[in-house]
């Protein structure tokens, strides 16, 4: 009888329960995150090699990273060698979610067929107008979304078929306002602020700073380099205040920039240069109109 | 004490009085040494005494054909006909205890005593239950025996229970069971084996006994059985490397599946239905209307001494989210020849093929959207299992067993590269036997063959054997006392292999870093106590070790994408020490509950590390030297008001941890000394409440488990997992309809970075067996 009873019970009580655990507002998990870094990145010297494997917005938390992992934050690879019918065939825009917080800075990069991501590849930096050095982003509480963060991508930056490595020795104390150091490949001795960008062939960013050497490893465009260079960049600097700390030279004068020549798919080793940070504000006085090495 | 003994003077740990060893080495010896010099030596005098009955439903009165009656103290036994019929014969003169068992029902004992030529008749009347201790397994000794008085931890759960929950897979009813849960396709036993990645499993995967992890990779294909074909699902909680060698090293899964019914059966179950769209309006990605569907034929007859059963099954679906899609196709056939009363040859095949899209993780801030780079990932999946067992009862206390088998894989299309692909193979054989000396002393005794065999384009080409004797004796010291002890030595050896790989994804040389292959050999020991205090009340305590030998995957794999993986060939084999303690308490009709505390230590765990190298980065494996797992796990079934309200719940709390990093001069060990393993939820919890009324039942799933800790994306948010099942069964004769939601809640979470749970989703069913 009372269980009978019990069962009649059971239903009405069952539709109240339902209704009201319907009725309730529940935690749902996962939030959508909503910061985020959105902008346009404009492809010079079109198309692709045929060696990228993909290419990437890239923002850094920390330069140089520690990790790819945990520092960097990737985009969707972005689409590349794109419909030449469209109105503005180089032009990407991308559009992806970061953490808040501060990022060091922001680029694109590509991957080579085969291998993994590095941080050196890199096409284009966020910079200011007027600027080389890259320009950082905050997104905070208040303004959780970077807006308008265009970049110009070269593929000429892409366009190596070969390594060249070797040791950098740091005879001196860094400056303590270091904002970035970077080795730079050139096929002529620049002479120019213009010669600066128009011949720049390699560039690797990667260098630790306050390290009392390091050993860089970058891959250019096959073919000669006249001028192989470490450049610092001082905090809150303009591209006038970029200067040559030290560079690869001949055996028989330090000042003569030494020439090199790397094969297609080869890998020239020992290119080693030292650094002399004293030679700041001016930077090193590199002979300008030198040929080969006497 | 004997065997232990014997175990323990091997191994040269503890020292035993030769006087109380002798006579249990000399009957081991003696016992060995009668095997081996034939059968014909133990053929006993023919008896003529028999018992005849019937077992039936005790509350419908419907037979039960198929159910499977035991001479305890004999391997003696038979299995009721169509119309629930049963004869033993060949008796002596003497005293029987009969057990009957069949699934969903509970257990049901008779004494007989037999004079010079009697024939008996027993009836049995057996009630319907739903409670897992009721029950009989054969995983924790390779041997029946039951839940209630195992003595090691160990869980069983039946078709019945599993088919009630609707699952589309053998892997998604496996979370019901305490102490078990999934992390991506990984399935966890006490959170041994964290995410892989899908290379390797901590725990062991059987179907009917038989390994069935493939060769190349080691993780489970669970398309391979419909959820429709398994009888039950065992489950060894620790590691039981002892009776299993390799994998063992946190469980072991045994799927049995169903036998052919002495009646002929054709049932046919089918569910279609929708996803929701995602609860946050920024995450929709798709207007189109996402569903699945599932639909599996089975038919088992019994014709003469041949049996048969035979199944197909299609299932598919467009996903809950983008490159989730999937269309895949199963077929099972088991065939079975009873020759006599004595010998019974099984044949069981098993095939399965999936085509499928491969999410891998999404977009950030997109959660059901994958990055364009993946956007093109399928894989393909065809895979095969296979076995043959013969077995062969000499006489009422010994029985012979041989299997070969053979699980076959091949895995294709990955990652957008087709070709060059070639199966994984794992030929296996095994000889077994069981010798039952006398009503209190089990002995089994055997030797296992595993070869593996991978040609693949991300590994190459490699193989490798393992031949591994094993001995397990249980010991009825009283009625209330029972002693296991295992012991099983694995002699491991990949094959030395040419110094160059040419298979690999480059299609360029690769050097074979260990070409001289490698040589190992185990020796796993275990022993178990089970003691029952009142007939309700009993103890259990176990102390085994378990090895996992790193598959071929492991070693050699090597690709580029999603993330460059560079292979580690020198990786340990991964060892275990476990503790465990448990008790087990019957609560009269109400139901009951067990509890178990354990202590997991784990050297040379194989773990993923993200290693940052230069201004590049890769994923590789490498060993933490030392992780211990300690834990408690809580767990009850329980049943009010007549079976008007039935309640499940379960709780496991674990510290996964990190002893000793270790350290490596080519591999940073990213792991610190006191760090959680990752992928590991401390606290999981399984809530199960269910409501019957008459056709009707309303039940519902409550799983939790704490958030876990990640290797990639760690700044993306975490959350704990919170899920609620519900579904509405109505039953009608042989026809079963349910109505089922999934994700009632709306709660996401992701215990894989990047990987979300399933959308919510509302399905039908129907299940019809004539």
């Amino acid at each position: 009888m009372k269980l009978h009873f019990i069962r009649k019970l059971a239903l009405p009580v069952l539709l109240i329960a339902i209704v009201l655990v319907a009725s309730c507002d529940y935690d749902h998990g996962m939030d959508p995150v909503r910061s985020r870094i959105r902008g346009e990145v404009v492809f010079n010297n079109t198309p692709a090699p045929e060696h990228v494997r993909e290419v990437a917005f890239v923002a850094v938390k920390k330069l140089p990273p520690d990790n790819l992992l945990t520092d960097v934050v990737f985009s969707d690879p972005l689409p590349i060698n794109t419909d030449l019918s469209r109105t503005d065939p180089d032009t990407v825009r991308f559009d992806i979610v970061a953490d808040l917080g501060h990022y060091d800075a922001a680029g694109v990069l590509w991957r080579r067929k085969g291998e993994a991501w590095d941080i050196a590849n890199i096409l284009g930096l966020y910079t200011a107008p007027g600027q080389l050095t890259p320009k950082t982003i905050e997104l905070t509480d208040e303004a959780p979304i970077a807006d308008s963060v265009n970049i110009v991508a070269n593929w000429d930056l892409a366009k190596r078929d070969a390594i060249i490595e070797g040791d950098i020795t740091f005879t001196d104390e860094w400056p303590a306002n270091t904002e970035i150091a970077a080795v730079a490949f050139f096929p002529i001795i620049p002479r120019t602020q213009f010669d600066y960008i128009l011949y720049l062939k390699g560039l690797d960013i990667s260098i630790k700073k306050f390290a009392k050497t390091y050993h860089y490893r970058t891959a250019v465009t096959s073919g000669e380099y006249k001028f192989i260079a470490l450049f610092w960049f001082g905090k809150g600097g303009s591209l006038a205040s970029i200067r040559a700390v030290g560079f690869h030279s001949c055996p028989t004068d330090s000042l003569w920039p030494r020439p090199v020549a790397v094969a297609p798919g080869a890998t020239l080793s020992n290119v080693d240069f030292k650094v002399r940070f004293s030679s700041l504000p001016n930077g090193v006085n590199f002979c300008k109109d030198c040929g080969d090495c006497p | 004490m004997c065997f232990a003994g014997l175990l323990c003077h091997l191994k040269g740990e503890i020292r035993v009085k030769p006087t109380l060893l002798a006579p249990c080495v000399r009957g081991f010896f003696m016992t060995v040494l009668m095997l081996l010099m034939g059968v014909p030596a133990f053929s006993q005098p023919q008896s003529i005494s028999e018992i005849h009955g019937h077992v039936f439903d005790a509350e419908t009165g419907e037979a039960l054909p198929g159910a499977n009656v035991q001479v305890l103290g004999t391997l003696l036994g038979a299995s009721a006909d169509r119309e629930g019929k049963f004869a033993i014969k060949k008796l002596a003169p003497g005293f029987y205890t009969l057990r009957v068992t069949f699934i969903g029902y509970q257990i049901g004992r008779a004494t007989v005593y037999l004079t010079e030529g009697a024939v008996s008749r027993v009836d049995f009347k057996l009630q319907p239950t739903l409670l897992e201790m009721s029950q009989v397994i054969v995983t924790a000794s390779r041997q029946v025996e039951e839940i209630q008085t195992a003595a090691v931890s160990v869980s069983a759960l039946s078709s019945e229970s599993a088919l009630r929950r609707n699952p589309l897979r053998i892997d998604a009813a496996l979370e019901s069971i305490p102490g078990v849960s999934l992390v991506g396709e990984n399935v966890n036993v006490r959170n041994s084996t964290g995410y892989t990645r899908g290379l390797g499993s901590r725990v062991l995967i059987l179907l009917d006994g038989i390994p069935a992890l493939p060769s190349d990779f080691g993780n489970m294909n669970w398309d391979i059985l419909p959820v429709t074909d398994f009888e039950r699902i065992e489950v060894i909680k620790g590691p039981a490397s002892a009776l299993y060698g390799s994998f063992a090293l946190g469980g072991v899964i045994n799927v049995i599946t169903k036998a052919p019914t002495p009646e002929g059966r054709f049932s046919i179950r089918t569910s279609a239905g929708i996803y929701d769209d995602p609860y946050e309006t920024a995450w929709h990605w798709t207007d189109r209307t996402l569903n699945f569907n599932r639909t599996d034929l089975s038919y088992a007859r019994q014709f003469g001494k041949l049996g048969v059963r035979a199944s197909l099954g299609r299932h598919e679906s467009t996903g809950d989210r983008e490159n989730r899609h999937f269309q895949r196709w199963n077929g099972t056939a088991k065939l079975s020849y009873a020759f006599d009363d004595q010998s019974e040859l099984t044949l069981f095949g098993a095939y399965a093929r999936d085509r499928r899209g491969e999410f891998v993780w999404a977009e950030n801030g997109k959660p059901f959207v994958v990055p364009l780079a993946f956007k093109e990932y399928r894989l393909s999946l065809d895979a095969y299992t296979f076995y043959a067992q013969y077995r062969l009862r000499a006489n009422d206390w010994l029985e012979f067993k041989w299997r070969a088998s053979m699980v076959r894989q091949l895995t294709g299309n990955q990652f957008k590269a087709p070709g060059d692909f070639q199966p994984a193979q794992g030929p296996g054989a095994d000889f077994q036997i069981h010798a039952r000396l006398d009503s209190s002393m089990d002995f089994t005794v055997g030797l296992e063959y595993h070869y593996d065999f991978a040609e693949q384009r991300d590994i190459g080409r490699h193989f490798a054997y393992t031949v591994s004797p094993y001995l397990q004796q249980v010991w009825q010291i009283n009625k209330r006392t029972r002693f296991t002890a295992g012991l099983r030595y694995d002699h491991y050896y990949l094959l030395p292999g040419p110094p160059l790989q040419t298979q690999f994804f480059k299609r360029k040389p690769v050097v074979n870093p260990i070409p001289n292959g490698i040589e190992e050999q185990y020796l796993n020991p275990q022993i178990a106590l089970s003691y029952q205090l009142f007939s309700s009340t009993n103890f259990h305590a176990a102390v085994g070790r378990g090895i996992r030998i790193p598959v071929l995957g492991e070693r050699f794999l090597q690709f580029d994408q999603p993330i460059p993986f560079q292979p580690n060939a020198f990786i340990n084999t991964e060892r275990s020490l476990s503790y465990e303690f448990g008790w087990r308490q019957q609560i009269g009709e109400l139901g009951n509950f067990e509890a178990v505390g354990f202590y997991n230590r784990y050297d040379d765990l194989v773990e993923p590390v993200f290693v940052a190298s230069g201004t590049s980065f890769f994923a590789t494996l490498v060993n933490i030297q030392a992780a211990k797992i300690p834990g408690v796990e809580l767990s009850g079934h329980l049943r009010f008001l007549n079976d008007l309200i039935q309640l499940e719940a379960s709780a496991t709390w674990t510290d996964p941890q990190v002893v000793r990093a270790g350290d490596s001069d080519e591999i940073p060990i990213t792991f610190k000394d006191g760090d959680p393993l990752t992928y590991r939820p401390r606290f999981l919890a399984y809530v199960s409440p269910s409501l019957h009324l008459g056709p009707f039942s309303l039940e519902a799933d409550y799983s939790y488990a704490s958030k876990v800790e990640v290797q990639l994306f760690r700044s993306d948010q975490r959350v704990p997992k919170k899920q609620l099942d519900a579904r509405l069964l109505f039953r009608w004769s042989n026809l079963t309809a349910q109505l089922a939601v999934r994700n009632a809640l709306q709660y996401y979470y992701a215990q894989v970075e990047r990987n979300f749970n399933e959308v919510r989703n509302l399905s039908a069913g129907l299940m019809w067996e004539y």
